[in-house]
């Protein structure tokens, strides 16, 4: 199982796609300073222009590129597999099938993890070139020191990796299903395309998938918030269930490869 | 080689929606056997391969290898295995070594020399470096038969090995099998419609029809048997034609000059030479041509298509 995770780990890091991701992450950053710059809070999201506050600032924006870099990834690493056949490189050898799955997921995982990181790094750096490190980090209107923030801003981040896999969990479900890759991207974008609509009814807003990808962090930054606990358990069943259901067909399919 | 059975498939079935694919499937491989897996497309040959291979689960029937459940013994039964089943598949984007270093890393066991050594037996270790984007389709199989051969398997499970190849690649192929059936002893099972080549490399055979078995043994008994053809130079052919037609093993006879050649069920050119000198024919050569793999397999799937 380790020598499968690090098969994939070393598959993830020969892909150019998650560094034109890395790249799509810094370039849209320095556009933001960029137009901070140019026209100040109007024509930008930046409140306090400095380096330490930055990556908070883009925190939400981030999940509508997860929404686009998790089905193109799945899709390279689950559909591509079983359409061209790599997949019996694992397959064929003593290998069950459930921890090719889990091999998989924890590929996802830190695919995630590393593009997480190096946002906060590349907002840190591109904030802190533009503006300076600056004296306090503005988080949803509060004001903390630098030590603070930094410890909020790794929090923050990193709680965004729960919604962001149950996102990968479903993009997973639809990548074993899927016959081809533009198939799993088309499906999975489509699908959390209209499940931004559920915004329409209120209640089950909190339980969008999608709504929790740009707005978790909002809800666990209080960190002993009832709400908080509720929709961890919301997520935390998604990724569950969807586990499960994937693990099932995963087990049960016939590979025509 | 020893009578060790090595493969084992009892009344393996596949159905997908209301087609039966394979049908209650037996079959038997030694160690030290080549055995060829005839049939034409779509008669199952690759649907069998794949349930052998843990790939599609069959519907009824049991696979075991090497003694090995193929499904409650999963791993202890694959690790006996090599396979290439429909095309080799590789990475494009990563060299030969490294695809091949993906596959050993997931084989206990396996050393980093003998990713060498399996390159080497496949004749690519000065492409070793190189990204399999750039290899050709044979180059393509070589390496794959070099992944299958990483863990030192006792079978090897090659579907349609020389698909696709030109006859260079062909030739290459075909001496590799040889080569490690002989310096290695290693099982081949080999699914191909090249007949020829299986005549030739294979010392057992199976056929498959419709999802049946419906031959199966060593390649010179099955050549035994079935339709034989009778070469009959003769001074007198029209009355050595007459006198055939009577008999009742002779399935056609077709004449050319003096000529006749003769198409009969089973072994019998002792009886027509018989028949013929009994009733004052002379005859100048009598010869019986041995029946082909493809003459064979024609006559048992006729009407089936193309292998």
């Amino acid at each position: 199982m380790i020598r499968l995770i690090q098969n994939e780990l070393y598959k993830t890091f020969r892909l150019k796609k998650l560094y034109i991701f890395m790249a799509v992450l810094a370039v849209h950053a320095w556009l933001t300073v960029h137009f901070y710059n140019e026209g100040g809070e109007w024509k930008s999201v930046i409140l306090m222009p400095n380096g330490q506050s930055l990556p908070l600032t883009l925190l939400n924006s981030m999940a509508q590129f997860m929404t686009v870099f998790i089905p193109v990834y799945v899709a390279d690493l689950i559909t591509d597999e079983v359409k061209t056949g790599t997949l019996k490189m694992s397959l064929l050898r003593p290998v069950r099938r459930i921890e090719w799955l889990n091999a998989k997921i924890v590929s996802l995982f830190v695919f995630i993890t590393f593009l997480l990181v190096f946002s906060i790094a590349a907002e840190y750096a591109i904030g802190t070139l533009a503006f300076g490190w600056g004296g306090q980090t503005l988080y949803a209107g509060s004001l903390y020191t630098p030590t603070e923030g930094v410890w909020l801003t790794l929090r923050l981040t990193f709680s965004m990796l729960l919604p962001y896999m149950a996102c990968g969990m479903i993009v997973i479900l639809i990548a074993v299903l899927a016959a081809n890759i533009s198939t799993t991207i088309g499906l999975s974008i489509g699908m959390l395309t209209a499940a931004q609509y559920l915004k329409a009814f209120e209640h089950l807003e909190p339980y969008s998938i999608v709504h929790q990808m740009y707005f978790f962090h909002e809800y666990v930054h209080p960190i002993s918030g009832e709400a908080a606990s509720q929709i961890i358990a919301v997520i935390a069943g998604y990724i569950v269930v969807f586990y499960l259901v994937t693990a099932i067909i995963v087990k049960r399919k016939d590979f025509i490869l | 080689m020893g009578n060790k059975i090595l493969l084992e498939v009892r009344g393996l079935t596949k159905i997908f929606g209301s087609r039966t694919v394979v049908d209650r499937l037996d079959l038997r491989m030694e160690e030290g056997d080549i055995y060829g897996f005839l049939g034409t497309n779509g008669s199952g040959k690759t649907t069998t391969i794949r349930m052998i291979t843990g790939l599609v689960h069959p519907d009824a029937g049991e696979v075991r290898i090497g003694g090995f459940d193929l499904k409650s013994q999963f791993k202890a039964a694959i690790s006996l295995v090599g396979a290439i089943v429909e095309n080799p598949a590789f990475y494009p984007y990563l060299s030969a070594y490294d695809n091949l270093k993906l596959t050993a890393n997931l084989l206990p066991g396996v050393t980093r020399k003998r990713i060498d050594e399996v390159l080497d037996i496949a004749g690519l270790a000065d492409r070793a470096k190189d990204k399999v984007g750039t290899f050709s389709l044979g180059m393509k199989q070589r390496l794959g038969i070099a992944g299958a051969l990483l863990n030192r398997p006792k079978l090897i499970i090659l579907d349609e090995p020389t698909n696709g190849l030109d006859p260079q690649g062909m030739r290459g192929i075909k001496e590799l099998i040889a080569q490690l059936a002989a310096e290695q002893g290693i099982s081949f099972l080999i699914s191909s419609h090249l007949l020829h080549e299986v005549e030739q490399i294979c010392t057992k055979a199976g056929v498959i029809r419709k999802g049946k078995l419906i031959a199966e043994g060593e390649i010179r008994q099955l050549l035994a048997t079935g339709v034989e053809t009778v070469e009959i130079v003769t001074s007198e052919p029209d009355k050595a034609e007459q006198l055939l037609r009577t008999a009742t093993e002779v399935i056609s006879i077709s004449r050319s000059q003096d000529q006749l050649t003769v198409q009969t069920y089973g072994d019998c050119s002792f009886k027509l030479n018989q028949l013929l000198v009994t009733s004052g024919v002379q005859i100048r050569t009598i010869s019986r041509r041995p029946q082909t793999l493809e003459q064979f397999f024609l006559g048992i799937t006729e009407g089936d298509g193309g292998p």
